[in-house]
């Protein structure tokens, strides 16, 4: 049930995406094939103009598909669509969950394809050494090895990402439980708590690793070591709200909803 | 001796909306194989009690038991629900809606919503978008009749629907709903529902004021319950 229930709500969610996606794709190919092929002037205007526009297409569906996945969490949950959602032979936690998942997994592939745009548009086969250069210059703050700082890097994002989702689906369920105010100040608090914790994680490894302790007096100097354990300490902290953010939201949900 | 679990228990029954109270101490039992009719004016608290007997609101005080237990996954499976309102995505074709249906409730016959698109003249590849809005009704409620659940509830099923149709959907309701079910309708067309029910339940300011045999209550009146209705609810606040 819960396989089917991701389903839809993906279809949900990825509605509009491929047409800005699909918009996207075709300036990257301009871009592309300008860039490559025409000499003149023009046509170093057209490329530079499609290039932006390319940029412009891939941020915005992948904008546009964290933000869809918002907002169908809300039209499914407490608008018009909610009196089926509801009245479904599902728990409450196989419900949030379907929209969690398919919040995730839509990101993701929100994500790829924006990344894929962006080959097409930057070149990046033909430039893919100045890519590797850039990545294993960029690597060198977590200590020089690019897989670590490729994985750590991911791993970071989308944990960031899982907890703003959390603390998103949190204002729309306490929104419908209590008052505006309360709803925001409550999910608002959370975030804030949760970037405190992170901090305060840093700050306690730090009075026993000087190392790190060197980012509270100065951020210019922060070595490899330091760089890889404020990553670990973000992916496990980020890690942990999402759990624990879900956790809450599901209980909430439990409770019962009350549908306009 | 085991005694029998009614389908629907409502036990002291309270909603409120921050001040408002919507519904007031409702204690109701509804049994198996009955056609109920739940009347009342705009406003007067059908909405609220279908709501809640659907899990689609918590309840202020009391509780809501189907089959001893409180609504959840098992009391989802036996009720089908039509609501006042539209529900179904509109990017959906018709067929992609039935089949979606099927797929979440294992008491749902391809074979009856097969019958019933042709009887409610529905166009399975059209899109719900481009459908009217009494089409899109028609629609719900061939979802909702296509299922053998055991209790059926119906709110408002004629609000967009002319006149002369609705006696073809009543109809429709009865041909096609369940031998051993129960049936729920919550209206204020009571004239063009009355033939068909069993039991009245008039509702109003939120509390039930009559629970009784549809017939014996004629009886005693000596008058149709549209004539009993508007006697009771005339000029009431």
């Amino acid at each position: 049930m819960l396989n089917k229930l991701i389903k839809i709500d993906l279809r949900s969610t990825l509605k509009i995406a491929p047409i800005l996606f699909g918009i996207g794709f075709f300036f990257a190919l301009v871009s592309f094939f300008f860039s490559k092929f025409g000499d003149s002037t023009i046509a170093e205007v057209i490329a530079d103009i499609s290039k932006n526009f390319a940029l412009s297409f891939a941020i915005s569906g992948f904008i546009n598909v964290v933000t869809r996945a918002i907002g169908v969490f809300w039209k499914k949950l407490y608008s018009d669509e909610s009196y089926l959602t509801h009245t479904l032979p599902l728990s409450k936690k196989t419900i949030y969950l379907s929209k969690t998942l398919a919040t995730i997994y839509s990101s993701l592939i929100a994500l790829f394809v924006a990344f894929i745009i962006l080959v097409v548009n930057y070149n990046l086969f033909e430039n893919f050494d100045a890519l590797k250069n850039f990545i294993e210059a960029t690597a060198g703050v977590t200590g020089g090895n690019v897989v670590e700082f490729l994985v750590l890097i991911i791993l970071v994002f989308f944990f960031e990402m899982t907890t703003l989702i959390s603390v998103a689906f949190c204002v729309i369920i306490l929104r419908h439980s209590t008052t505006n105010l309360k709803a925001t100040l409550l999910s608002a608090g959370s975030y804030l708590a949760i970037q405190a914790i992170f901090l305060l994680s840093l700050f306690l490894i730090g009075l026993f690793n000087p190392e790190v302790m060197e980012l509270f007096k100065n951020s210019d100097s922060v070595s490899a070591d330091s760089m890889k354990i404020i990553f670990y300490t973000a992916i496990i902290v980020y890690g942990l709200a999402t759990v624990v953010m879900n956790c809450r939201n599901i209980k909430l949900l439990e409770k019962g909803v009350n549908v306009a | 001796m085991k005694t029998k679990l009614p389908l629907v228990e409502l036990k002291n029954l309270t909603k409120n909306y921050d001040k408002k109270i919507a519904l007031k101490n409702v204690n109701l039992k509804l049994e198996n194989q009955k056609i109920y009719g739940l009347l009342g004016k705009n406003g007067s608290g059908k909405t609220t009690l279908i709501k809640l007997i659907n899990d689609l609101l918590t309840p202020s005080e009391g509780e809501v038991l189907i089959k001893g237990k409180k609504p959840g996954i098992e009391s989802k499976k036996i009720v089908s629900y039509l609501p006042e309102r539209t529900y179904l995505d509109k990017s959906l074709t018709v067929k992609t809606a039935i089949k979606e249906f099927a797929d979440f409730y294992p008491d749902f016959s391809f074979k009856k919503a097969k019958k019933l698109l042709t009887q409610l003249e529905l166009d399975e590849n059209q899109k719900i978008l481009k459908m009217s809005k009494g089409m899109q009704e028609k629609l719900q409620l061939l979802l909702v009749m296509s299922r053998r659940a055991e209790l059926y509830i119906l709110d408002e099923p004629f609000s967009g629907v002319d006149p002369a149709t609705r006696d073809d959907i009543l109809d429709l309701i009865l041909e096609n709903f369940e031998e051993n079910s129960s049936l729920v309708i919550s209206t204020h067309l009571i004239s063009d529902v009355e033939r068909i029910l069993d039991e009245v339940i008039f509702i109003k300011n939120g509390e039930i004021v009559e629970f009784s045999n549809a017939e014996k209550l004629r009886e005693k009146e000596n008058a149709s319950i549209d004539e009993i209705f508007r006697r009771r609810f005339k000029n009431a606040k």
